[in-house]
């Protein structure tokens, strides 16, 4: 029987791990390679590297991303500037399992079909930030490098119904290193209409192994993903490396 | 006796250094070859066709590279054995659905689309359980008993019960480890499976030559 997967997110900041609370105030945590290697050992379900610094003005860092993926034992996705087909081809031919769009899943979907064609679709990840209005509630996508791209959550996801690709990742802002459980309202906005839509992965918010049983009683395909769940211990949020997968 | 030496086969897809570094993890020599004489120049005893992506992408790429001859000789030969991993199991068959493409056919079966299977979501992705089928339990694979093994496709074999060494079940049940002779072909990743999938690679450099 499919087990749950639980993903460490690895927040990268030119070559820095980092840590973030709504996308903001970064904290630095270490080395990435070594922190890959502390997860190797833990035996992670997959872990997922986001390279915040990677955007238009910043070429993919294909030098450090070969050096990460050499590192990692478990099955590894990256995203971070990627934007083409070509780039997307690039990364996974340095040892990534998965390749994740984020600004070009919004401006340009159709790079989702097109480098599923190539890499199968199983390979390719759609990852939405989402943001809640703080007045009417309502959830929206957004990018972090162009401002002016963005739309309602449903807008979206109904323009991604037509494409290709084999995983949906949602990465709440608002609850991002909150540890306060993820955002079930858009768990329910995005299952109301899942036929369209292949694998989904939630991340921001990722509390406790309570909860997480929890969801995965409701949503029994669902995807966790977290940042500081794996990387905080104690009152005082001191940094160590952890797992403890409820799911084993 | 003869120490393994595992052949991964470098058509310019697959991720050869995990495979490499897995099969170092388990005390397995190992070496990418490109050719067919490199092959033999290395005293190779054992090949590893890797795979990932696209199933028409990874037989484009495999039919312009000069390794198409080395399988070609393995398989009538029947002296080297042969695991085909994920795309690379899936290439063994005889056609895919994927790019409506033909495969190398030395598996009897065909890869088709596990939507059509009642599966809840495609891809099938994440850490599943295998079931080895009665005639195989103790051999050539016993790793593959109660372990888990990391899988993302989008594509299954569908092969006769007679090539079948184990299924997985993902609602719908569908073969995940196959074979014919010396060919073998796991639909799993066991350079990502942890301390199962290096068991596997083990047991398959262990596989007489």
């Amino acid at each position: 029987m499919l087990r749950p997967r639980l993903v460490p997110v690895l927040l990268l900041d030119k070559r820095r791990l980092i840590n973030t609370q709504k996308f903001k105030e970064s904290r630095y945590l270490g080395d990435p390679i070594n922190a890959i290697k502390l997860f190797n050992d833990l035996m992670v379900d997959e872990i997922l590297i986001l390279d915040r610094s990677a955007g238009p003005s910043n070429e993919i860092d294909y030098n450090y991303l070969e050096r990460l993926a050499a590192r990692a034992r478990s099955p590894i996705g990256y995203g971070g500037g990627v934007r083409t087909t070509e780039q997307a081809v690039r990364v996974s031919s340095l040892g990534f399992e998965k390749v994740a769009f984020c600004t070009s899943a919004l401006s340009n979907p159709s790079v989702l079909s097109s480098s599923s064609q190539i890499l199968g679709r199983q390979s390719v990840i759609c990852c939405l930030n989402i943001k809640t209005n703080p007045f009417t509630r309502r959830l929206s996508t957004f990018s972090h490098s162009d401002a002016a791209i963005g739309a309602p959550l449903e807008t979206t996801l109904s323009r991604l119904y037509h494409e290709d690709f084999g995983e949906l990742l949602l990465y709440s802002q608002a609850l991002d290193g909150s540890r306060s459980n993820y955002d079930l309202k858009l768990l329910s906005a995005v299952h109301t209409n899942k036929d369209h839509l292949p694998i989904i992965t939630i991340c921001g918010g990722l509390s406790s192994s309570t909860d997480l049983l929890e969801l995965h009683r409701k949503y029994p395909y669902l995807g966790f993903a977290g940042t500081s769940f794996f990387v905080y211990s104690g009152p005082l949020d001191a940094v160590l490396i952890s797992y403890q997968n409820p799911f084993f | 006796m003869i120490s393994p030496r595992v052949a991964i086969l470098n058509y310019g897809i697959g991720n050869l250094s995990a495979i490499s570094q897995a099969l170092a993890t388990c005390s397995v020599d190992s070496c990418v070859i490109e050719t067919y004489s490199q092959f033999f120049n290395n005293n190779c005893t054992h090949i590893i066709l890797p795979g990932v992506g696209h199933f028409k992408a990874c037989m484009d790429a495999f039919l312009s590279s000069h390794l198409y001859s080395l399988i070609e000789h393995a398989s009538d030969s029947g002296a080297f054995p042969i695991l085909g991993i994920c795309s690379g199991m899936q290439m063994l068959s005889s056609f895919s659905e994927e790019g409506d493409c033909a495969g190398l056919s030395l598996i009897p079966g065909r890869v088709l689309s596990l939507s059509s299977l009642d599966v809840p979501f495609t891809p099938h992705m994440g850490w599943n359980q295998v079931a080895v089928h009665s005639k195989h339990q103790s051999e050539p694979f016993p790793s593959l008993h109660s372990s888990y093994f990391y899988f993302v496709h989008s594509f299954y074999f569908q092969a006769d019960e007679s090539h079948v060494i184990a299924s997985t079940s993902y609602q719908a049940t569908f073969p995940c480890v196959v074979f014919k002779d010396n060919i073998f072909g796991a639909q799993f990743h066991p350079e990502k499976s942890h301390s199962a999938g290096l068991k596997f690679l083990s047991e398959f450099a262990s596989l007489a030559c």
